[in-house]
């Protein structure tokens, strides 16, 4: 078609657009013309009521903030609130689109559900300053199951409390925790950024409570993303494997508990904190160790400082710091709140504990721009200064913790995707969830900032001749400190000596130190290269505002023949990265600034002392050997020790008697007792005692530290026993204490002990072949601890011969249990494997209860080839406990042995070989190398995953972990679909490849099954399949070992399946309804052991075996 | 004119203006919409409503100054009434409430007034709402005390008043009035350990305050513990070199003790350092503000902006350290301390006064009567 040809419809249609224009604007003329004012207003309607209602509700927001005066409330506006709600009207839509999606039902373990009554719900909800401190009553919602729950408002400041996103807190039944959490609180607060923040806390290694991310309904429908964060309390520290102490709180603002009238600087102001946790020992103090934390903060002299330093935890002070300056935020702990100080009752240590850690950009301080005293006084302390920024360096080597960090932040980012996006389309009234690009970025430049601080190790110098001598003088100025490695010196000749001029004063003296190091010639100038490099150390002012570089002065003296010395040039290599330091000019004659900082010079440096002992030796006073001295006691000695006198021994005990040259520590005053013999701390690791005696101690209080033991180990490793005897304690709790601590103990004797002869508190060792004669308690009390007890013969013990409590895993082995009020008790989530033993003679042979609710679970012995006979009981088990029983005697009941490789692993996992292999003590074994299991499977309830993989199908449903099991629910009868299903199935991915194994592997899986007759486990390989079918005993309570003998193959997946018994579903005749009942299969864990080419075999057994799979039972 | 003519004359008059006001009206719509759009005139208008708003809200603190006027003009009766009114109204029902000081204040007014009035039970009763209102508050338990202790019958020593003071001084153990209402207490009820005991926490109580030490235009500042025990104090303290005038310590009012003082020079770079330089004792050269000096370097707080200033001769070196020792004591007054006093002796118990002697500044009238 032609340009003219084009033109007439073109002319054409212009027409016709301009008429239907001025049509168009005809019509509105009419319309106008006859627009009347009532017309009008309901026009205007769609944009005044909006505007109006922005208006109304923004000016009601703002009226509800005026009730707080807080950090948040007081910058409130009118206006913010109109923008902010004009933008979710905005998004309105859209968030109505995305809430669609959210499913209350989805299958996500860190999804919280909530049933509150309403008007309950209200209350909390829609009067911000009412019911602070109600707990409201609620439901917690876990799959199938209710949980009672109490709730409350949580935080103080209205960003908690003033949005339609309120924080609050949870609390369940004391025996029906969540997840293992009694209490939790739910933030509303930068759900992201915080989360991430906290989290890392744990994931570079403090000690820190845990955070998650949960989306939260609340009667079925979503209420918000919050973060979930773990209370610090009792349960924490039990989580985090620390006995039960004070626990102080700092924190009064936060819980909008304002001490008016009173000083708010908590660390001034001793009374405005509480204890979250309280020591339970009968000696402990109440607030001695805060009052002394507070005191060493507001440190006057070095001497002050270094108690401070001594009484808290320094590594963990220095992570917390490095970890909070990698944050950004060293300041939210701020001496007003956000404080939690742990006191070790077994070293009264205080470690600090992070909490509410926001993610800050670190070059934007908020004010006040200051770190609270406890840091300002740590940070005073030049090694505490040094020992940060490697800290700092470790953490960020190759960007590590910000990796950790933006990996946290989307992994949770795409996990809950539709929650994040709903809530930013109410944006603005909620408070700020943060991104994971916002993570990144702020961990980015915070990490560019610290490796400059790491890189800034300047150092000013000058060399000047002063009466026949030079006086090197160095500064340090930068955030990292430099060694000193070497000096050239150009010019002079002839000797020439090196002291550190430790006092400063410019003059060779009595306290100054030559320092030691080689002279060469490089390149016309002598070098003296130091043997050990001088360290000069940084120097911080944290007084505030900010943390900034401060300066450090060190003088070194040059004496001999330095007539004719021309320069002198000192090599320094930056102490943190090694890299070469640059000097700037000293200007000459220039007063040197005084440091804020302690100098590294005024700190005493101990110099190690031998301390013997031998013959006759009687103490009138308690002894302490300092960390770095040793106390060597001769053969033969004997220790007199007067009433309540013991040795504390911070260093290293070397106390090695013999058969005819026993060591001997005894009362010197019969009818009294004497303290205790305790090793303190890791300078006393591998320490030696052997064929040494103790008669009579009774423990001991030594520095606000009670010592329970009238021989004691509080956090030493490597210490080694051999002929020990303790007998006739008296007063103490324990013959023997060991709290956090390793040892190996053997041939030792306990005779007569006051109370429980061992007491092992998150303990580990061997303790074999000893003898425990009539034990005022228990002869072995556990908590948290997993030695390995062998060969042991108990009688006559008050109480329990082994007492297995507290989240215990030992392995109790060959051990001979006789006239005890029980012989083997497994509490609380223990669970030891006890093979081999005989309880023989008991009032109660075997017993698994639950005793202290806030372990949550029962107890839960694995007992093999064990004979329980003879007992006037012989098991006492509640309905928390669990058992697994194989090939043993217990009462009339005789349990098969199950599959050869089986037990043979389990010898072989532990590292023994026994002879014959039957029920009860050997006679004869010997050790082999320990074989761990290849991959180990067990279920623990998190927030993280619902079933670790698993997946369920046919019958089963409603899988889950829960009670340290992967729960599935077998219903055979599908409501929706009317269809039934014969069997349900469990199914997993799995990767082994074992093709390169010489011989057969074993699987061995942990199962138990109610309501259902039979099951099987396959292994899917690449080449086909191997199965092991087995047979429920029909009571979640008794567990069966299943064992599958894997042929060299690659494993793909994991099938369970298991078939409902006949009937569960029935039509009731008289109401023509389904009764749905449904069964289920409870997988406790797995695991695989590698080829059983290179194990030796049992040569015989006496028992008699099966070749059924072991079977258990209650 | 009857409504029903008004309203057709209305009608009439609106028909025939109809345009003006469509045209008016749509004219003012769209005013708002743009005032709305447009943000720095939106943020002025919300502002101008957000005053209106605040000062709405303020009637409160109007109304809680009248009912405090009608108690100071001893209206007893009327500020009772009104006082209980506005109690009830109040919003701040919480502690964390902006305004629970001033719910404070109207409680302590309503209990006064109650008091005055000899409504004796209803008093109790205001003060008991005080404590349960804020009870981290210890001048709540305090008024409730004082309340409990002044309305006694017959001379009765109540336990409440014994349990309220206790409780102000878990909170707050360096409360004087507290303790002196304590000290009382246990006095009248013949109970000697128990007032020394409470003495004794006080004493003990940990208590910092602040030393300000100035030389020239430096200072520093240190946080000493308030025990009647001795302490080493080392600050880094640079000053000029030409600096002259007076080494001056400011107190926070506390009596105090000064052992002594030395003042360490500072180090030059490539010189051989001078001596540390005593200042206290040795040199009479000395003054004091609000203190008054008991003895050599016992100096008794008259004022709560005690200075002591040591003249010093002017030196060329910097000065890079202030090393003292001193003590600070605190304040016991001369009622206070005979109630102690006697409660020592009547237990016998001299060498526990003696102990406690040593750590407090007796006030001089007392201490110039004690054997």
């Amino acid at each position: 078609m032609s340009a003219t040809d084009t033109a007439v419809p073109r002319a054409a249609l212009a027409q016709s657009n301009v008429g239907m224009a001025s049509r168009t604007l005809a019509a509105l003329a009419r319309v106008w013309g006859n627009l009347r004012l009532r017309d009008a207003v309901i026009i205007s309607f769609p944009v005044l009521i909006p505007i109006v209602y922005l208006v109304v509700a923004s000016t009601l927001d703002y009226y509800r903030y005026r009730q707080f005066d807080d950090f948040w409330a007081r910058p409130a506006s009118i206006d913010h609130f109109f923008q902010a709600r004009f933008h979710a009207a905005k998004h309105v839509f859209a968030a109505l689109r995305t809430e669609h999606q959210l499913n209350p039902e989805a299958p996500d373990a860190g999804i919280i559900r909530l049933t509150v009554p309403a008007a309950a719900w209200d209350s909390m909800q829609v009067k911000p300053v009412e019911s602070w401190g109600h707990w409201f009553t609620a439901v917690l919602t876990r799959e199938n199951t209710l949980s009672k729950v109490q709730i409350r408002k949580r935080g103080d400041n209205s960003v908690h409390w003033l949005t339609p996103k309120g924080s609050f807190t949870v609390k369940t039944e004391q025996r029906d925790l969540f997840k293992g959490y009694q209490t939790f609180g739910l933030s509303a607060k930068d759900v992201l950024t915080a989360y991430v923040a906290n989290k890392m806390a744990r994931e570079l290694g403090l000690l820190a409570a845990n955070t998650e991310i949960s989306p939260v309904y609340v009667n079925n429908r979503f209420y918000g993303l919050f973060r979930f964060n773990e209370a610090i309390d009792e349960n924490f520290l039990r989580h985090q494997l620390r006995l039960p102490g004070n626990l102080f709180r700092g924190d009064a603002a936060e819980r909008g508990e304002y001490f008016k009238g009173t000083e708010r600087n908590l660390f001034e102001n001793m009374y405005i904190w509480q204890r979250a946790a309280k020591s339970q020992r009968p000696t402990a103090s109440a607030t001695a160790g805060l009052e002394a934390l507070l005191t060493g903060t507001n440190a006057q002299t070095l001497d002050e400082h270094r108690r401070l330093m001594a009484l808290v935890d320094r590594k963990q002070s220095v992570q917390l710091l490095a970890y909070l300056l990698m944050m950004g935020d060293p300041w939210h702990m701020d001496g007003v709140h956000n404080e939690f100080f742990y006191e070790d009752p077994w070293s009264m240590v205080q470690e600090p504990l992070p909490w509410d850690t926001r993610l800050l950009d670190i070059t934007r301080p908020p004010a006040p721009r200051r770190v609270n005293p406890f840091f300002q006084e740590s940070l005073r302390d030049p090694f505490f200064v040094d020992e940060v920024l490697r800290e700092e360096r470790r953490m960020l080597d190759d960007l590590h913790g910000v990796q950790i960090g933006e990996r946290l932040a989307r992994t949770e980012y795409e996990r809950y995707r539709p929650y994040f996006d709903f809530e930013s389309d109410r944006a603005g009234i909620i408070p700020d969830l943060g991104t994971p690009e916002e993570v990144s970025t702020v961990l980015r430049k915070n990490a560019t900032v610290l490796h400059q601080w790491i890189s800034d190790a300047r150092v000013a110098f000058r060399s000047t001749p002063t009466d026949g001598r030079l006086v090197l003088d160095f500064e340090t100025r930068g955030y990292a400190g430099s060694d000193l490695r070497s000096l050239t010196i150009n010019g002079g000749g002839g000797p020439i000596v090196l002291y550190a001029d430790r006092n400063g004063n410019g003059v060779v003296d009595r306290d100054d130190a030559v320092i030691a190091g080689a002279w060469s010639n490089e390149a016309g100038a002598r070098r003296f290269t130091l043997t050990n490099p001088e360290a000069l150390y940084s120097a911080w002012n944290a007084k505030g505002p900010g943390i900034q570089p401060s300066t450090a002065a060190y003088r070194f003296l040059l004496t001999g023949s330095v007539a004719g010395i021309t320069a002198v040039t000192p090599e320094l290599l930056n102490r943190v990265n090694g890299q070469p330091v640059t000097t700037e000019a000293l200007a000459p004659n220039a007063p040197v600034p005084p440091s804020y900082s302690w100098h590294s010079w005024d700190f005493p440096v101990a110099r190690p002392v031998t301390h013997r002992f031998s013959g006759n030796v009687q103490l009138h006073e308690t002894l302490e050997i300092p960390v770095g001295d040793t106390l060597l006691i001769a053969p033969g000695t004997t220790l007199r020790l007067d009433p309540n006198v013991s040795i504390l021994i911070l260093g290293h005990l070397d106390a090695r008697g013999d058969s005819a040259h026993p060591i001997i520590f005894e009362q010197a005053d019969s009818g009294k007792p004497w303290g205790t013999v305790a090793l303190q701390g890791q300078g006393a690791n591998n320490s030696i005692e052997r064929y040494t005696r103790f008669y009579g101690g009774g423990g001991a209080v030594l520095h606000e530290v009670e010592y329970t033991g009238s021989v004691s180990l509080h956090y030493v490793d490597g210490v080694e026993y051999d002929h020990l005897e303790i007998a006739r304690n008296v007063r103490s709790d324990d013959a023997f204490h060991a709290y956090h601590s390793s040892f190996v103990m053997r041939n030792c004797s306990f005779l007569n002990t006051n109370s429980d002869a061992i007491d092992l508190d998150y303990a580990s060792g061997e303790i074999s072949h000893c003898r425990f004669i009539h034990a005022g308690n228990d002869a072995f009390d556990l908590m948290t601890s997993n030695p390995r007890i062998m060969d042991n013969y108990i009688e006559g013990s008050d109480d329990k011969g082994i007492s297995i409590g507290e989240g215990s895993n030992p392995f109790v082995f060959n051990n001979y249990i006789t006239r005890c009020e029980r012989g083997i008790e497994v509490k609380d989530g223990s669970e030891p494997l006890i093979l081999n033993n005989t309880l023989v003679g008991n009032k109660v042979g075997l017993r698994e209860r639950l005793k202290n609710v806030r372990y949550w679970h029962g107890g839960w012995g694995k007992v093999v080839n064990t004979i329980v006979s003879g007992n006037k009981t012989e098991r006492e088990i509640d309905h928390n406990s669990r058992l697994s029983v194989w090939a043993s005697v217990i009462g009339k009941d005789t349990f098969p042995a199950g599959q050869g490789d089986l037990i043979r692993w389990l010898y072989r996992w532990q590292g023994v070989q026994v002879d014959t292999l039957h029920a009860g003590v050997v006679h004869s074994w010997s050790p082999v190398t320990p074989r761990p299991p290849l991959v180990t499977q067990e279920f623990e309830e998190d927030l993280q995953s619902y079933a670790d993989g698993w997946i369920a199908y046919g019958a089963a449903t409603h899988l889950e972990k829960r009670n340290r099991n992967l729960t599935a629910v077998l219903r055979p009868w599908d409501m929706n679909s009317q269809i039934e299903f014969p069997e349900g199935v469990l199914a997993k991915q799995i990767d082994w490849d074992l093709r390169q194994a010489k011989d057969s592997s074993l699987a061995v899986f942990e199962i138990a099954g109610r309501d259902m007759h039979a099951g099987t486990v396959t292994l899917l390989s690449e080449q086909g399949r191997v199965s092991m079918p087995f047979v429920a005993r029909g009571d979640l309570s008794s567990y069966q070992f299943v064992a599958l003998t894997l042929p060299p193959a690659r494993y793909v997946g994991i099938r369970i399946s298991a078939q409902p018994n006949p009937g569960l579903s029935k039509t009731q005749a008289s109401t023509g309804l389904i009764d749905n009942d449904v069964a289920r299969l409870n997988l406790h864990g797995y695991r695989l052991f590698s080829s059983l080419d290179s194990l030796p075999r049992a040569r015989s057994r006496e028992t008699a075996d099966a070749s059924s799979p072991m079977t258990a039972a209650h | 004119m009857e409504s029903g003519e008004l309203l057709v004359e209305v009608r009439e008059a609106v028909r025939k203006r109809e345009r003006f006001l469509v045209r008016a009206y749509l004219a003012l719509v769209a005013l708002v919409v743009l005032v709305m759009a447009v943000a720095p005139v939106r943020a002025r208008i919300l502002s101008g409503l957000q005053h209106r708003v605040d000062r709405w809200d303020e009637r409160w603190l109007d109304r809680l100054a009248y009912g405090e006027r009608l108690v100071a003009d001893s209206q007893y009766t009327a500020a009772a009434a009104y006082l209980a009114r506005l109690d009830e109204e109040f919003p701040a029902q919480s502690s964390r409430h902006r305004w629970d000081k001033e719910r404070e204040r109207l409680l302590v007014a309503l209990g006064t007034s109650y008091v005055k009035l000899n409504k004796h039970k209803l008093a109790l009763a205001t003060y008991r709402k005080l404590v349960a209102f804020d009870p981290n508050n210890y001048a709540n338990h305090y008024a409730l005390a004082r309340a409990v202790w002044t309305l006694r019958p017959n001379w009765a020593t109540p336990p409440e008043a014994r349990d309220q003071y206790i409780a102000a001084l878990v909170l707050n153990p360096i409360d004087r009035l507290s303790l002196d209402g304590l000290l009382l207490y246990s006095f009248e009820k013949a109970d000697w350990k128990g007032g020394t005991a409470a003495f004794e926490h006080y004493l003990d109580a940990l208590q910092f305050e602040h030393l300000f030490v100035k030389i020239g235009s430096d200072s520093a500042l240190a946080l000493v513990p308030v025990d009647g025990r001795f302490h080493d104090i080392d600050l880094p303290l640079p000053a000029a070199a030409e600096w002259k005038g007076p080494i001056t310590f400011s107190t926070s009012g506390l009596s105090c003790e000064i052992k002594s003082i030395a003042l360490v020079p500072a180090k030059y770079v490539g010189m051989v350092s001078g001596t540390e330089q005593q200042v206290w004792p040795g040199r009479d050269a000395w003054s004091a503000d609000s203190l008054r000096a008991r003895a050599p370097g016992l100096f008794e707080a008259l004022g709560s902006a005690g200075q002591m200033h040591f003249v010093l001769e002017p030196r060329d070196a910097h000065v890079a350290r202030v090393r003292l020792t001193l003590r600070f004591f605190k304040p016991v007054n001369a009622d206070r301390w005979d109630v102690v006093d006697r409660s020592y002796r009547n237990r016998l118990d001299y060498a526990g006064l003696a102990a406690t002697k040593a750590r407090v500044l007796l006030p001089d009238v007392v201490s110039s009567q004690a054997p």
